[in-house]
């Protein structure tokens, strides 16, 4: 995609400007509740469109496919389950705070910033479903057949696995509330 | 396994990449309960449990051999519980017994594939610290022990030098195989053909049992179709922005070598053959790594610090001096080659790099936002290429190739391993003289 010069930027935000001025005088104009209304979807429009620019313009097109991404992603995942997180420096974290699966019900971490989507699978590979996410969001969903789950970027490009935790249950559950024998440091015990 | 546990320790749910393993409190754990995490970590299936590979996955050669070898689940939950978990106030020495769940429990954790250990082993890591053990254990020709490295001792002999617990998952030892150092030659022997670069201790110069009882089923083409897969995909990197001219990259080509490597792997683990001693291999490699991985207790006492950034080759090397135990001279690239050849093979053996399209992530660099198969390739090849001094990257250098009628029973090599290095001046802390080793 073209880059943008700073002007057409500075015109474009210029008009946005005005427009969000016309909009609030509307409401001033006691026109509040179509003006509200409107001012929000033409929030909404912007911040989409912002987004979208964004995210564009320093996308370059992988000359890899949908599946080879997976096997990139799968990779990482795999590496970081075995305690390797990147070398010299570099950090490549593919693996998800495990989602906690309690009862069907799967409760996530807080997704990565760039996250626009979540796809979750059945252990024997078949897709269950796609649910549409924001960055930071932190989805609940019921799905009790899930074995693992991927995150997509905006672009659609896979930029995350996770691998459902059960929450232990039973007799070797640990309720919140309940004081841990090991909270009370032994003497002679020292911290690391 | 112990890396990854170092690592839970400190980040119990692999939620920050850059925590730093706690090895301290790992090695301060008391080795039943090492021994019982081990129990638990193999329940969890490890890579055989991923259901991110479908139905490809048979990674431990059946997919049932964890389950059917594992500890019943109530008498693993039970009586045999580790305990090994983070306390609420964190880690503290000496851990405390832990009310479940596990470090790891719940979590997909994989070990690693027995190129790892073979890699590791092949630096004479094992050597070297059973022979500081031994040192340790039997007089004062180290400096006196701090707690914490007396502590990792009986750790270090009463996990790798004595037999495990019975009925354990690490109980590879018995009247039928008496030493888990020959256990672990057989397997590299049969995955891999090849041998380790040393000699086994004590055994007489010639005497080979491990091979002799592998009967004629080695895998002695993996060296040979590992290096000419190296070899391919740096033809591949270096051509991935080739426009204009003739392009010797040839995807099928690669696949093929991989779908052939992995065919070959696959086979010497049929029917769950092989999954305990790999396991049992990479736990204890993986133990002795973690110690050299960072300046521990044993490393301080030993007088082998390398500061934060330091390697580990340089450590082992330091330490041992202290014992006239020269490593590998390609010990560096070997600790780093260790880390990276065990997710590829991995990956080779479940089938992921096996079509033309899927073996081209092991080349395609160019364009591609985060080439992380790429980069560990170029990263391997150069690393091989020092290790074993094999031209990977000069593709009109190949290696004359014996005729297969007159091939050595051991085709292909490492690089040479440890060699007894004259003792510079083994401490001797109660004044009397230094105690040179031949």
């Amino acid at each position: 995609m073209a880059e943008k010069s700073p002007d057409e930027q500075s015109a474009a935000a210029s008009a946005v400007n005005e427009r969000l001025l016309q909009l609030l005088e509307q409401v001033v104009a006691n026109q509040a509740v179509q003006a509200t209304a409107n001012l929000q979807d033409e929030f909404a429009e912007r911040l989409r469109a912002a987004v979208q620019y964004r995210d564009s313009r320093d996308h370059a097109v992988s000359p890899l496919g949908y599946d080879q991404l997976q096997i990139g992603l799968r990779f990482v995942a795999l590496s970081n389950s075995l305690g390797r997180f990147g070398s010299h420096g570099e950090r490549d974290v593919a693996l998800l705070p495990a989602p906690q699966l309690d009862r069907g019900t799967l409760t996530f971490a807080p997704l990565p910033p760039d996250a626009a989507s979540v796809i979750l699978f059945r252990a024997d590979g078949e897709q269950l479903g796609q649910i549409q996410v924001g960055g930071g969001d932190a989805p609940v969903i019921d799905a009790p057949d899930a074995a693992w789950v991927q995150v997509n970027d905006v672009h659609g490009s896979p930029i995350r696995l996770g691998f459902p935790r059960r929450v232990p249950a039973g007799v070797y559950a640990r309720s919140t509330g309940a004081t841990r024998r090991s909270d009370a440091r032994p003497a002679g015990a020292r911290a690391t | 396994m112990f890396r990854m546990l170092a690592r839970l320790i400190a980040d119990p749910n692999l939620t920050h990449p850059a925590a730093v393993p706690d090895a301290s409190t790992l090695f301060a754990t008391h080795p039943i309960q090492l021994s019982r995490w081990l129990e638990e970590a193999w329940a969890g299936g490890g890579i055989a449990n991923w259901p991110a590979f479908g139905t490809q996955n048979v990674a431990l050669g059946d997919p049932a051999a964890a389950a059917r070898l594992q500890l019943p689940k109530g008498l693993r939950d039970d009586g045999l519980r580790s305990g090994v978990a983070r306390p609420g106030g964190g880690p503290v020495i000496p851990p405390l017994f832990e009310p479940p769940p596990a470090l790891g429990d719940g979590l997909i954790l994989a070990w690693d594939h027995l190129i790892y250990a073979f890699l590791l082993e092949s630096t004479g890591i094992v050597e070297i610290f059973a022979e500081v053990l031994r040192r340790y254990v039997v007089g004062e020709t180290l400096d006196a022990p701090s707690i914490d490295t007396l502590v990792w001792a009986r750790a270090s002999e009463e996990l790798f030098f004595r037999d495990p617990p019975l009925f354990h998952i690490g109980g590879l030892t018995s009247q039928l195989r008496p030493n888990a150092r020959t256990i672990r030659r057989n397997a590299y022997w049969r995955m891999f053909g090849s041998d380790l670069p040393h000699p086994l201790p004590g055994a007489t110069a010639g005497e080979q049992p491990w091979k002799r009882d592998a009967g004629a089923v080695a895998n002695t083409r993996f060296l040979e179709l590992w290096t000419e897969l190296l070899r391919q995909v740096w033809m591949g990197i270096e051509n991935d922005r080739n426009q204009v001219g003739a392009n010797p990259t040839d995807p099928s080509y690669v696949a093929y070598l991989c779908q052939t490597l992995g065919e070959m792997l696959r086979l010497r683990r049929r029917g769950g053959m092989l999954a305990r001693e790999e396991f049992s291999a990479v736990t204890a490699l993986s133990w002795f790594h973690l110690t050299v991985e960072s300046d521990t207790p044993v490393v301080h006492d030993l007088r082998a610090t390398a500061g934060g950034a330091g390697n580990p080759a340089d450590r082992l090397a330091a330490i041992g001096q202290r014992v006239g135990i020269a490593p590998a001279r390609h010990a560096r690239e070997l600790f780093e080659l260790a880390d990276l050849v065990s997710p590829v093979l991995w990956f080779i053996e479940l089938d992921q790099f096996s079509t033309p399209a899927q073996a081209e992530t092991l080349f395609r660099i160019f364009g591609v936002p985060n080439p992380v198969v790429a980069r560990t390739m170029i990263r391997i090849v150069d690393l091989w290429q020092s290790a074993t001094g094999e031209r990977i990257k000069d593709t009109g250098i190949r290696g004359a190739q014996p005729a297969a009628a007159g091939r050595a029973a051991q085709p292909t090599r490492l690089p040479a391993g440890p060699a007894p290095a004259p003792v510079p001046a083994a401490p001797s802390p109660n004044g009397s003289s230094s105690v040179v080793r031949s």
